[in-house]
Protein backbone atom coordinates (compact mmCIF):
# COMPACT_ATOMS: atom_id res chain seq x y z
CA UNK A 1 0.00 0.00 0.00
CA UNK A 2 2.92 2.22 0.24
CA UNK A 3 3.44 4.31 -2.44
CA UNK A 4 7.62 4.68 -3.99
CA UNK A 5 8.75 8.14 -4.12
CA UNK A 6 11.92 8.89 -5.68
CA UNK A 7 12.36 12.09 -5.09
CA UNK A 8 12.78 12.83 -0.98
CA UNK A 9 10.53 15.72 0.47
CA UNK A 10 8.25 15.32 -2.43
CA UNK A 11 4.85 14.11 -1.30
CA UNK A 12 2.71 11.41 -3.03
CA UNK A 13 1.36 13.31 -5.90
CA UNK A 14 -1.59 10.27 -5.63
CA UNK A 15 -2.49 10.04 -2.31
CA UNK A 16 -2.54 6.15 -2.77
CA UNK A 17 -5.45 5.24 -5.59
CA UNK A 18 -7.72 4.04 -2.88
CA UNK A 19 -7.90 0.42 -3.52
CA UNK A 20 -6.50 0.35 -0.30
CA UNK A 21 -9.66 2.05 1.65
CA UNK A 22 -12.18 -0.02 -1.10
CA UNK A 23 -10.76 -3.14 0.35
CA UNK A 24 -10.64 -2.61 3.85
CA UNK A 25 -14.74 -1.41 3.44
CA UNK A 26 -15.72 -4.37 1.27
CA UNK A 27 -13.91 -6.98 4.08
CA UNK A 28 -15.50 -5.29 6.97
CA UNK A 29 -18.92 -4.45 5.31
CA UNK A 30 -19.14 -8.58 4.46
CA UNK A 31 -17.98 -9.41 7.90
CA UNK A 32 -21.20 -7.18 9.11
CA UNK A 33 -23.86 -8.02 6.70
CA UNK A 34 -23.06 -12.08 7.64
CA UNK A 35 -22.69 -11.39 11.34
CA UNK A 36 -25.71 -9.50 11.07
CA UNK A 37 -27.89 -12.33 9.25
CA UNK A 38 -26.51 -15.34 11.51
CA UNK A 39 -27.78 -12.99 14.23
CA UNK A 40 -31.06 -12.64 12.69
CA UNK A 41 -31.30 -16.41 12.24
CA UNK A 42 -30.47 -17.29 15.69
CA UNK A 43 -33.31 -14.79 17.53
CA UNK A 44 -37.31 -15.04 17.73
CA UNK A 45 -39.28 -12.92 15.04
CA UNK A 46 -40.15 -9.42 16.45
CA UNK A 47 -44.15 -10.62 16.33
CA UNK A 48 -42.88 -13.95 18.66
CA UNK A 49 -40.93 -11.46 20.94
CA UNK A 50 -44.20 -9.35 21.07
CA UNK A 51 -45.98 -12.38 22.18
CA UNK A 52 -43.76 -13.72 24.77
CA UNK A 53 -43.26 -10.73 26.63
CA UNK A 54 -46.79 -10.31 26.87
CA UNK A 55 -47.26 -13.77 28.46
CA UNK A 56 -44.17 -12.82 30.61
CA UNK A 57 -46.27 -10.03 31.68
CA UNK A 58 -48.92 -12.58 32.42
CA UNK A 59 -46.79 -14.36 34.35
CA UNK A 60 -45.53 -11.75 36.37
CA UNK A 61 -48.73 -10.75 37.19
CA UNK A 62 -50.29 -13.84 38.76
CA UNK A 63 -47.28 -13.97 40.69
CA UNK A 64 -47.81 -10.30 42.38
CA UNK A 65 -51.37 -11.76 43.17
CA UNK A 66 -50.31 -14.96 44.56
CA UNK A 67 -48.16 -13.15 46.76
CA UNK A 68 -51.17 -10.50 47.99
CA UNK A 69 -53.49 -13.27 48.42
CA UNK A 70 -50.71 -15.37 50.94
CA UNK A 71 -50.42 -12.25 52.59
CA UNK A 72 -54.55 -11.26 53.25
CA UNK A 73 -54.82 -15.13 54.41
CA UNK A 74 -52.36 -14.36 56.92
CA UNK A 75 -53.41 -11.61 58.00
CA UNK A 76 -57.31 -12.08 57.37
CA UNK A 77 -57.42 -15.92 57.50
CA UNK A 78 -59.71 -15.75 54.15
CA UNK A 79 -59.31 -15.60 50.86
CA UNK A 80 -60.85 -12.92 49.17
CA UNK A 81 -63.60 -13.49 46.92
CA UNK A 82 -63.12 -11.43 43.59
CA UNK A 83 -59.71 -10.62 42.69
CA UNK A 84 -61.26 -6.95 42.30
CA UNK A 85 -60.86 -6.67 46.54
CA UNK A 86 -57.11 -7.24 45.53
CA UNK A 87 -57.01 -3.53 43.13
CA UNK A 88 -58.69 -1.72 46.30
CA UNK A 89 -56.43 0.26 48.26
CA UNK A 90 -55.32 -1.77 51.53
CA UNK A 91 -53.55 -0.17 54.51
CA UNK A 92 -50.67 -3.10 53.42
CA UNK A 93 -49.03 -2.60 50.50
CA UNK A 94 -48.39 -6.08 50.05
CA UNK A 95 -51.93 -7.00 50.29
CA UNK A 96 -53.05 -5.56 47.26
CA UNK A 97 -52.01 -5.35 43.58
CA UNK A 98 -52.04 -2.56 41.06
CA UNK A 99 -55.36 -2.37 38.88
CA UNK A 100 -53.07 -2.84 35.55
CA UNK A 101 -52.19 -6.57 37.07
CA UNK A 102 -55.78 -7.27 36.42
CA UNK A 103 -56.77 -7.71 33.41
CA UNK A 104 -56.57 -11.33 31.63
CA UNK A 105 -56.38 -13.60 34.50
CA UNK A 106 -59.14 -15.64 35.95
CA UNK A 107 -59.67 -16.28 39.71
CA UNK A 108 -61.42 -18.88 41.62
CA UNK A 109 -61.69 -20.18 44.78
CA UNK A 110 -62.04 -23.85 45.31
CA UNK A 111 -62.60 -24.42 49.25
CA UNK A 112 -64.31 -20.99 50.36
CA UNK A 113 -63.47 -22.02 53.49
CA UNK A 114 -59.83 -23.57 53.06
CA UNK A 115 -56.71 -22.08 51.19
CA UNK A 116 -57.01 -23.44 47.60
CA UNK A 117 -57.85 -21.45 44.89
CA UNK A 118 -56.76 -21.26 40.79
CA UNK A 119 -55.60 -18.47 38.39
CA UNK A 120 -55.78 -19.24 34.96
CA UNK A 121 -55.03 -17.07 32.15
CA UNK A 122 -54.79 -17.94 28.35
CA UNK A 123 -51.50 -17.52 26.56
CA UNK A 124 -49.93 -17.13 23.36
CA UNK A 125 -46.74 -19.22 23.53
CA UNK A 126 -45.52 -21.52 25.62
CA UNK A 127 -43.24 -20.88 28.54
CA UNK A 128 -39.59 -21.95 27.95
CA UNK A 129 -36.80 -23.08 30.69
CA UNK A 130 -35.26 -19.70 30.00
CA UNK A 131 -38.44 -17.64 31.41
CA UNK A 132 -37.59 -16.14 34.08
CA UNK A 133 -40.36 -17.18 36.53
CA UNK A 134 -40.66 -21.03 34.65
CA UNK A 135 -38.54 -22.76 37.21
CA UNK A 136 -40.57 -21.65 40.03
CA UNK A 137 -43.73 -23.70 39.00
CA UNK A 138 -44.92 -21.13 36.73
CA UNK A 139 -44.81 -23.07 33.28
CA UNK A 140 -47.23 -23.29 31.04
CA UNK A 141 -48.21 -24.34 27.43
CA UNK A 142 -49.76 -22.57 24.71
CA UNK A 143 -53.87 -21.45 25.35
CA UNK A 144 -55.91 -21.34 28.70
CA UNK A 145 -53.46 -22.30 31.29
CA UNK A 146 -54.96 -22.92 34.87
CA UNK A 147 -52.46 -23.16 38.49
CA UNK A 148 -54.20 -25.24 40.99
CA UNK A 149 -52.40 -22.74 44.02
CA UNK A 150 -52.73 -22.95 47.46
CA UNK A 151 -52.67 -19.62 50.24
CA UNK A 152 -49.68 -19.81 52.53
CA UNK A 153 -48.85 -17.95 55.62
CA UNK A 154 -45.15 -18.09 54.60
CA UNK A 155 -44.20 -14.64 52.76
CA UNK B 1 8.06 20.45 12.67
CA UNK B 2 11.47 22.71 13.74
CA UNK B 3 11.56 26.18 12.66
CA UNK B 4 15.16 26.38 12.39
CA UNK B 5 14.32 22.91 10.14
CA UNK B 6 12.24 24.97 7.86
CA UNK B 7 14.23 28.07 7.98
CA UNK B 8 17.38 25.95 7.00
CA UNK B 9 15.65 24.20 3.99
CA UNK B 10 14.10 27.54 2.65
CA UNK B 11 17.53 29.35 2.59
CA UNK B 12 19.26 25.90 0.87
CA UNK B 13 16.56 25.74 -1.66
CA UNK B 14 17.26 29.96 -2.54
CA UNK B 15 20.83 28.89 -3.10
CA UNK B 16 19.38 26.45 -5.82
CA UNK B 17 21.12 23.66 -3.96
CA UNK B 18 19.93 20.03 -5.15
CA UNK B 19 16.93 18.64 -2.60
CA UNK B 20 18.83 15.00 -2.19
CA UNK B 21 21.82 17.10 -1.14
CA UNK B 22 20.12 18.92 1.31
CA UNK B 23 18.38 15.92 2.50
CA UNK B 24 21.81 13.81 2.79
CA UNK B 25 23.51 17.11 4.51
CA UNK B 26 20.35 17.55 7.42
CA UNK B 27 21.07 13.23 7.71
CA UNK B 28 24.72 13.96 8.25
CA UNK B 29 23.53 16.06 10.71
CA UNK B 30 21.42 13.14 12.44
CA UNK B 31 17.94 14.91 11.47
CA UNK B 32 15.07 11.96 11.67
CA UNK B 33 14.40 11.09 8.00
CA UNK B 34 10.40 11.76 8.40
CA UNK B 35 11.27 15.39 9.13
CA UNK B 36 13.92 15.63 6.35
CA UNK B 37 10.89 14.85 4.11
CA UNK B 38 8.31 16.79 5.55
CA UNK B 39 10.79 19.85 5.81
CA UNK B 40 11.28 19.11 2.16
CA UNK B 41 7.83 18.23 1.55
CA UNK B 42 6.66 21.77 2.38
CA UNK B 43 7.95 23.53 -0.63
CA UNK B 44 6.82 23.19 -4.20
CA UNK B 45 8.84 21.87 -6.87
CA UNK B 46 7.67 24.55 -9.40
CA UNK B 47 10.23 26.76 -11.47
CA UNK B 48 10.25 30.34 -9.66
CA UNK B 49 12.90 32.52 -8.10
CA UNK B 50 12.41 31.66 -4.59
CA UNK B 51 11.27 28.49 -2.69
CA UNK B 52 7.37 28.00 -3.15
CA UNK B 53 5.66 26.94 -0.06
CA UNK B 54 2.90 24.26 -0.46
CA UNK B 55 -0.32 24.45 2.04
CA UNK B 56 -0.22 23.35 5.01
CA UNK B 57 -2.47 21.47 6.91
CA UNK B 58 -4.88 23.15 9.44
CA UNK B 59 -7.15 22.29 12.42
CA UNK B 60 -10.59 22.86 11.09
CA UNK B 61 -13.75 22.45 13.03
CA UNK B 62 -15.25 21.08 10.10
CA UNK B 63 -12.04 18.35 10.20
CA UNK B 64 -12.62 17.59 13.54
CA UNK B 65 -16.18 16.61 13.00
CA UNK B 66 -16.04 14.72 10.50
CA UNK B 67 -12.87 12.72 11.84
CA UNK B 68 -15.06 12.45 15.48
CA UNK B 69 -17.87 10.93 13.64
CA UNK B 70 -15.70 8.44 11.42
CA UNK B 71 -13.80 7.06 14.45
CA UNK B 72 -16.55 7.37 16.58
CA UNK B 73 -19.21 5.55 14.52
CA UNK B 74 -15.93 2.98 13.86
CA UNK B 75 -15.36 2.36 17.88
CA UNK B 76 -19.23 1.62 18.33
CA UNK B 77 -19.27 -0.87 14.91
CA UNK B 78 -16.31 -2.50 16.02
CA UNK B 79 -17.91 -3.28 19.69
CA UNK B 80 -21.30 -4.01 18.03
CA UNK B 81 -19.85 -6.87 16.16
CA UNK B 82 -18.09 -8.11 18.53
CA UNK B 83 -20.63 -8.60 21.17
CA UNK B 84 -22.86 -9.76 18.18
CA UNK B 85 -20.73 -12.47 17.42
CA UNK B 86 -19.71 -13.51 21.20
CA UNK B 87 -23.77 -14.10 21.30
CA UNK B 88 -23.98 -16.40 18.32
CA UNK B 89 -21.04 -18.26 19.86
CA UNK B 90 -22.53 -18.18 23.05
CA UNK B 91 -26.08 -19.20 21.36
CA UNK B 92 -24.60 -21.79 19.35
CA UNK B 93 -22.26 -23.03 21.23
CA UNK B 94 -23.43 -22.45 25.30
CA UNK B 95 -20.92 -23.08 28.26
CA UNK B 96 -22.44 -25.61 30.70
CA UNK B 97 -20.34 -23.72 33.14
CA UNK B 98 -22.34 -20.10 32.60
CA UNK B 99 -25.78 -21.70 33.24
CA UNK B 100 -28.37 -20.97 31.08
CA UNK B 101 -28.49 -17.22 29.55
CA UNK B 102 -30.16 -17.72 26.36
CA UNK B 103 -32.79 -14.65 27.24
CA UNK B 104 -29.89 -12.33 27.73
CA UNK B 105 -28.15 -13.51 25.05
CA UNK B 106 -31.20 -12.96 22.67
CA UNK B 107 -31.34 -9.41 24.40
CA UNK B 108 -27.58 -8.84 23.77
CA UNK B 109 -27.71 -9.82 19.82
CA UNK B 110 -30.95 -7.74 19.45
CA UNK B 111 -29.32 -4.52 20.95
CA UNK B 112 -26.04 -5.37 18.95
CA UNK B 113 -27.60 -6.03 15.25
CA UNK B 114 -29.46 -2.34 15.85
CA UNK B 115 -26.33 -0.56 16.81
CA UNK B 116 -24.63 -1.99 14.02
CA UNK B 117 -27.91 -1.30 11.79
CA UNK B 118 -26.54 2.28 12.53
CA UNK B 119 -23.75 2.60 13.44
CA UNK B 120 -22.15 0.79 10.84
CA UNK B 121 -23.70 2.72 7.65
CA UNK B 122 -22.40 5.83 9.26
CA UNK B 123 -18.99 4.43 9.67
CA UNK B 124 -18.99 3.28 5.86
CA UNK B 125 -20.78 6.74 4.59
CA UNK B 126 -18.07 8.87 6.33
CA UNK B 127 -14.78 6.43 5.53
CA UNK B 128 -15.91 7.33 1.88
CA UNK B 129 -15.99 10.98 2.09
CA UNK B 130 -12.31 11.22 3.99
CA UNK B 131 -11.21 8.61 1.30
CA UNK B 132 -12.63 10.10 -1.41
CA UNK B 133 -10.85 13.56 -0.52
CA UNK B 134 -7.14 11.89 0.69
CA UNK B 135 -7.48 10.38 -2.96
CA UNK B 136 -7.94 13.81 -4.72
CA UNK B 137 -5.95 15.87 -1.96
CA UNK B 138 -2.78 14.14 -0.42
CA UNK B 139 -2.02 16.82 1.95
CA UNK B 140 -5.90 15.59 3.54
CA UNK B 141 -3.67 12.75 5.14
CA UNK B 142 -1.72 15.27 7.18
CA UNK B 143 -4.67 16.19 9.35
CA UNK B 144 -3.89 16.35 12.57
CA UNK B 145 -7.15 15.07 14.13
CA UNK B 146 -6.96 12.00 11.24
CA UNK B 147 -3.02 11.62 13.10
CA UNK B 148 -4.34 11.79 16.58
CA UNK B 149 -6.83 9.66 16.18
CA UNK B 150 -5.24 6.91 13.79
CA UNK B 151 -2.67 6.53 16.36
CA UNK B 152 -5.30 6.60 19.22
CA UNK B 153 -6.79 3.51 17.42
CA UNK B 154 -3.71 1.40 17.03
CA UNK B 155 -3.22 2.28 20.49
CA UNK B 156 -6.81 0.62 21.79
CA UNK B 157 -6.24 -1.98 19.04
CA UNK B 158 -2.67 -2.79 20.63
CA UNK B 159 -4.67 -3.32 23.86
CA UNK B 160 -7.75 -5.40 22.93
CA UNK B 161 -5.05 -7.65 21.06
CA UNK B 162 -2.93 -8.17 24.69
CA UNK B 163 -6.31 -8.19 26.86
CA UNK B 164 -7.48 -10.78 24.76
CA UNK B 165 -3.57 -12.95 24.78
CA UNK B 166 -3.91 -11.78 28.57
CA UNK B 167 -7.93 -13.24 28.99
CA UNK B 168 -6.42 -16.54 27.17
CA UNK B 169 -4.00 -17.15 29.50
CA UNK B 170 -6.11 -16.57 32.51
CA UNK B 171 -8.68 -19.04 31.24
CA UNK B 172 -6.29 -21.21 30.30
CA UNK B 173 -4.74 -21.37 33.98
CA UNK B 174 -8.39 -21.50 35.55
CA UNK B 175 -9.47 -24.63 33.25
CA UNK B 176 -11.69 -22.88 31.13
CA UNK B 177 -9.76 -22.95 27.40
CA UNK B 178 -13.22 -24.29 25.82
CA UNK B 179 -13.81 -23.97 22.51
CA UNK B 180 -16.37 -21.12 22.41
CA UNK B 181 -13.86 -19.27 24.83
CA UNK B 182 -11.15 -19.85 21.86
CA UNK B 183 -13.55 -19.07 19.43
CA UNK B 184 -14.00 -15.28 21.21
CA UNK B 185 -10.47 -14.65 21.46
CA UNK B 186 -10.34 -15.25 17.93
CA UNK B 187 -13.21 -12.58 17.37
CA UNK B 188 -11.48 -10.37 19.16
CA UNK B 189 -7.80 -10.96 17.22
CA UNK B 190 -9.39 -10.97 13.83
CA UNK B 191 -11.33 -7.68 14.56
CA UNK B 192 -8.67 -5.61 16.17
CA UNK B 193 -5.88 -7.37 14.17
CA UNK B 194 -7.68 -6.18 11.34
CA UNK B 195 -8.26 -2.87 12.05
CA UNK B 196 -4.55 -2.65 13.43
CA UNK B 197 -3.36 -3.97 9.70
CA UNK B 198 -5.27 -1.25 8.09
CA UNK B 199 -4.75 1.56 10.18
CA UNK B 200 -0.63 0.82 10.58
CA UNK B 201 -0.38 0.54 7.12
CA UNK B 202 -2.35 3.52 6.27
CA UNK B 203 -0.35 5.51 8.76
CA UNK B 204 2.82 4.40 6.91
CA UNK B 205 1.89 5.22 3.57
CA UNK B 206 1.24 8.58 5.21
CA UNK B 207 5.08 8.75 6.27
CA UNK B 208 6.43 7.10 3.17
CA UNK B 209 4.60 9.98 0.99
Amino acid sequence: MTAANDNPGAPNPRGGDGRGHILFALISGALVIIAILAGLALIDPPWVSREQALDRNLTRSMVTIKRAIDARYKAEGALPTHLAELATQSQKPMMSVPASCLPGIEYEVIDPKGQDYKLCATFQRASTDTDPYAGDGWKHAVGHTCYALKATEKQ
Amino acid sequence: MSADLTDFVRRALEQKLPRDEIARALSDARWPDAEIKAALGAFAEVPFAIPVPRPRPYLSAREVFTYLVLFGALYSSVWHVSTLLFGIIDTLLPDAARGGYASYTDDSIRWAIAGLVVSFPLFLFTFRIVSRRIVRDPLARESRPRKWLTYLTLALAVSALAGDLAGLVYNALSGDLTLPLLLKALVVAVIAGGTFVYFYNDVRQGEDA
